[in-house]
C-alpha cells in the first residue's frame, strides 16, 4: 500500500499543475461561449476507436448484430442509419393489430359482422404474444441498446477482455475517465453550481426591469455552460432562427434533467416542472430566486389548474423569459416521444417545439429515475465519454381554428419525433408508474362486440349505456 | 443494459434450447435479452405480474389466460427461461425443411384449445366458453345473448353430444381456419 501511496503522491504533484491550467481554460472558455473544437476533436477520436475496437469485436463473434456503420453524419443520412439500426435490433416483425389506447374507429362504415367462431380468439392471441416478445412501451423505460460496445464495462458483456487490444484500449478509457475527466468534471459541476447559486443570490436582490432580466438571463447562460461542459456536452443547435421567443411556451422531448442545461446553454429559459429535492433542488430554488420559475407538487391535481393559470399569465407578460415545459411528464430514453399532456397546449399563445436527440454512444443520457437517484446519475454521466447531441428548434406552430388541445399536442409531437428521428407512441409515459387504465381494454371489448352478429340485435342500444 | 445478458446464457445453454425450440441461437439471446429487462426482480424468473406491466399486454382482453398459458409447466408460480422460450416456440411459423413439434398446427390449436380450458380437464363446458366470451366482449353484450352465442358454438362443434367441445371437436371446428397463419409469429433472424 505504501508504495501505491507514494506513487500517488508524485503523480499528483506532476498532474496537479497542467490540470489547473486545463480547468482554468475550461471555466473561461466556457463562460464566454467560446470553443477550441477541443471536444468536436475527442469526439471524432473517440469515434474511430469505437470502430477499430468493433472490428476486432465483429472479427471475433461475426455476429450480425455488432456491425454497424460508424461515422457521425448528419441530416438525412443520420436519420437512414438509425433506421437500419432499428430493424436490427428488434426481436420480431410485427402483424399490423397492435393494441393501443387509441382505437382507430374511422372504418366503422361497412363493418362486417359475423357469428362467434371458436377461432375469434387467435388474433388475440397472437398480438398479446408478440407484445411479450417485444412491444412498444415497457423497452422505452430502460437504458437504450447499443448495437455496438463504446468501452464502458456498463453496457457490454466482459468484451474488454477477448483480445489484448481491447484490454489496452479499455484500460486506458478508464484511466482516462475516472482519473483525469471525472476529477476536473467535478470540480467544474461545483464551480458551476457555486457560480448560479451565488449569482442568482445577487440578482435577487435587484428590483425587475429589464436589467435583472438581462443580467439573469446572461447568468444562467453562463452558468449552464460551465455545467455543460461538467459532461463534456457537444451539443449542435440547428435552425437557430427558430428560437423561442417570449411570447409563447417551448416544448421539448424529455430525456433527462441534463435537457435543461442542454436548452439552456443557448438561451434562457423559465422553467415549468416537478418539485424535486436533493442536488436537482438545489437548482430549482437557486433559479427561483433569481427569475419566475414554476415548481409544481406532481401528485397535487389542485396544482395543475394554478399551475395552467400561471402559465398563462407568463405567457401573456412579455418582459419574462420563454417558458421550457416537457409534456410527456417523464423521462423517455431517447427512442421515442410519446404522449404530451394536453395542458401544454390549452394555455394558447404560440408553441416552440424543440427536438433533443442524444447519441447514446458515448453515453447514455436517459436518467432512469425509478431506478437510480440524480447523484448516481450524475456520476454514470460524468464517468462518460460525453455527452453529444443534437437540437432542433423546430418552426414555431399555432392551435388551428376548431382544433382540439389533444389535437394540437400530437401534431406538435409528430413534428418532434420526426425531426429528431424518434418513434412517435400514442402511448402515456405515466406507464412507467401506473398500470394501465381499464378504459382501454374495454375499448377492445367494445370494439370485438361489434363485430359479433348477436341474436335479437339491439347492440346499439347497450353500447351506448356502456359509453 | 440489454447487451450484458448474453453471457450469462452459456453456449451449451443455446444449443439445449435450439435443438428442443428451434431457435436460431441469435434468436435465443435476443429473447434471453427480453425475459431480463421483463425480469423486474432480477430473480431469473418471471411473475405474472411481470408479464402484466407490459401495457399492451395488460390492456388484451384475453392478456390473463396468455399469461396463465406461461404457467402451465411451473409450480411455484415463476417462469423460467427455458419454459418462456418453450411457450414462445409454439409461435414460430411453420417452414416444411424443420422438423419441430412445438410449432406444429396441432400444438397451435392446443395452445387456442388451453385458452377456453380453463379447468385443464381436456374439455371446455358452456361456462368456461361463457367465461371466455365474456373476457373478450365485457360489459357490452348481455348475458343472455352471450347465452345463446355460448350454446349455439357449443351444439355446431359437439359431435358426441356431451355438450362439451373435447380438444378432436376443436380441432374439426378450426379446420378450415388458417391457423398456421394467424398463430405465427415473425421472428427475425
Amino acid at each position: 500500500m505504501a508504495v501505491v501511496d507514494a506513487l500517488a503522491t508524485v503523480a499528483l504533484t506532476v498532474v496537479i499543475p497542467p490540470f489547473l491550467i486545463v480547468l482554468v481554460t475550461v471555466l473561461v472558455l466556457a463562460s464566454l461561449g467560446k470553443s477550441l473544437g477541443l471536444r468536436q476533436k475527442y469526439v471524432q477520436f473517440l469515434l474511430k476507436v469505437f470502430e477499430d475496437g468493433n472490428r476486432i469485436l465483429v472479427k471475433k463473434f461475426g455476429r450480425q448484430r455488432l456491425s454497424k456503420n460508424y461515422g457521425k453524419a448528419s441530416g438525412d443520412e443520420q436519420e437512414e442509419e438509425e433506421e437500419e439500426d432499428q430493424v436490427s435490433r428488434e426481436v420480431i416483425c410485427r402483424d399490423k393489430l397492435v393494441l393501443r389506447p387509441t382505437l382507430d374507429k374511422d372504418n366503422n362504415e361497412g363493418l362486417d359482422t359475423h357469428e362467434f367462431e371458436l377461432g375469434d380468439c387467435l388474433d388475440y392471441i397472437r398480438t398479446g404474444m408478440e407484445a411479450i416478445v417485444d412491444d412498444e412501451v415497457t423497452k422505452r423505460f430502460s437504458a437504450e441498446e447499443l448495437t455496438s460496445w463504446n468501452f464502458l464495462t456498463r453496457t457490454n458483456c466482459q468484451y474488454e477482455f477477448i483480445s489484448v487490444r481491447l484490454t489496452i484500449f479499455w484500460v486506458v478509457g478508464f484511466i482516462l475517465r475516472y482519473f483525469l475527466l471525472l476529477p476536473l468534471r467535478i470540480i467544474i459541476l461545483l464551480i458551476g453550481t457555486m457560480h448560479m447559486v451565488t449569482s442568482t443570490l445577487l440578482i435577487g436582490l435587484l428590483p425587475d426591469g429589464p436589467v435583472k432580466r438581462k443580467l439573469c438571463r446572461f447568468i444562467f447562460i453562463t452558468s449552464f455552460r460551465i455545467i455543460s461542459r461538467a459532461f463534456s456536452g457537444v451539443i449542435t443547435y440547428h435552425n437557430k432562427h427558430n428560437m423561442p421567443r417570449s411570447d409563447g411556451i417551448c416544448v421539448a422531448n424529455h430525456t433527462t434533467p441534463v435537457d435543461c442545461v442542454v436548452l439552456a446553454c443557448d438561451n434562457g429559459y423559465s422553467y415549468v416542472g416537478q418539485r424535486h429535492g436533493g442536488f436537482l433542488g438545489i437548482f430549482q430554488r437557486a433559479l427561483s430566486r433569481a427569475s419566475a420559475h414554476i415548481w409544481f407538487e406532481r401528485s397535487e391535481s389542485k396544482d395543475r389548474f394554478a399551475v395552467a393559470r400561471r402559465l398563462r399569465e407568463h405567457v401573456e407578460d412579455p418582459e419574462k423569459l420563454p417558458i421550457l415545459i416537457f409534456p410527456e411528464g417523464t423521462c423517455i430514453n431517447n427512442t421515442s416521444v410519446m404522449q404530451f399532456k394536453k395542458g401544454t397546449f390549452e394555455v394558447g399563445g404560440i408553441i416552440y417545439p424543440v427536438a433533443i436527440k442524444y447519441d447514446p454512444r458515448f453515453g447514455d443520457a436517459f436518467w432512469n429515475s425509478s431506478k437510480e437517484s440524480m447523484l448516481s446519475y450524475i456520476y454514470m454521466m460524468m464517468t462518460s465519454w460525453a455527452i453529444v447531441c443534437d437540437v432542433w428548434y423546430l418552426p414555431p406552430m399555432t392551435r388551428r381554428e376548431g382544433e382540439s388541445s389533444i389535437d394540437f399536442a400530437n401534431r406538435v409531437k409528430a413534428e418532434i419525433a420526426r425531426q429528431g428521428g424518434l418513434v412517435d407512441l400514442v402511448w402515456d409515459g405515466g406507464l412507467k408508474r401506473s398500470a394501465p387504465k381499464i378504459e382501454w381494454k374495454q375499448q377492445y371489448q367494445q370494439e370485438f362486440s361489434r363485430r359479433l352478429k348477436v341474436q335479437n340485435v339491439n347492440a346499439e342500444k347497450k353500447e351506448e349505456k356502456t359509453e | 443494459m440489454g447487451n450484458k445478458s448474453s453471457l450469462m446464457l452459456q453456449e451449451q445453454d443455446i444449443r439445449d434450447i435450439q435443438a428442443e425450440t428451434g431457435f436460431l441461437p441469435s434468436q435465443i439471446e435476443r429473447l434471453y435479452s427480453r425475459f431480463t429487462s421483463l425480469d423486474k426482480g432480477d430473480s431469473g424468473t418471471l411473475s405474472r405480474e411481470d408479464f402484466l406491466r407490459i401495457p399492451e399486454l395488460a390492456i388484451n382482453p384475453l392478456g390473463d389466460r396468455i399469461v396463465h398459458a406461461f404457467f402451465k409447466e411451473s409450480e411455484d408460480d415463476h417462469v423460467n427461461f427455458r419454459q418462456f422460450v418453450r411457450v414462445l416456440a409454439h409461435f414460430r411459423p411453420i417452414k416444411k425443411a424443420q422438423d419441430n413439434k412445438l410449432n406444429a398446427r396441432e400444438e397451435k390449436l392446443r395452445f387456442a384449445f388451453k385458452m377456453y380450458d380453463l379447468d385443464d380437464d381436456e374439455r371446455i363446458s358452456r361456462e368456461e366458453l361463457l367465461a371466455v366470451l365474456h373476457m373478450m366482449v365485457g360489459e357490452n353484450i348481455s348475458d343472455d345473448q352471450l347465452n345463446s352465442i355460448a350454446e349455439r358454438t357449443i351444439l355446431e362443434a359437439d359431435r358426441d353430444g356431451d355438450q362439451m367441445i373435447s380438444f378432436e371437436e376443436f380441432c374439426s371446428a378450426l379446420e378450415r381456419t388458417d391457423v398456421e397463419q394467424k398463430m405465427s409469429i415473425k421472428f427475425l433472424k
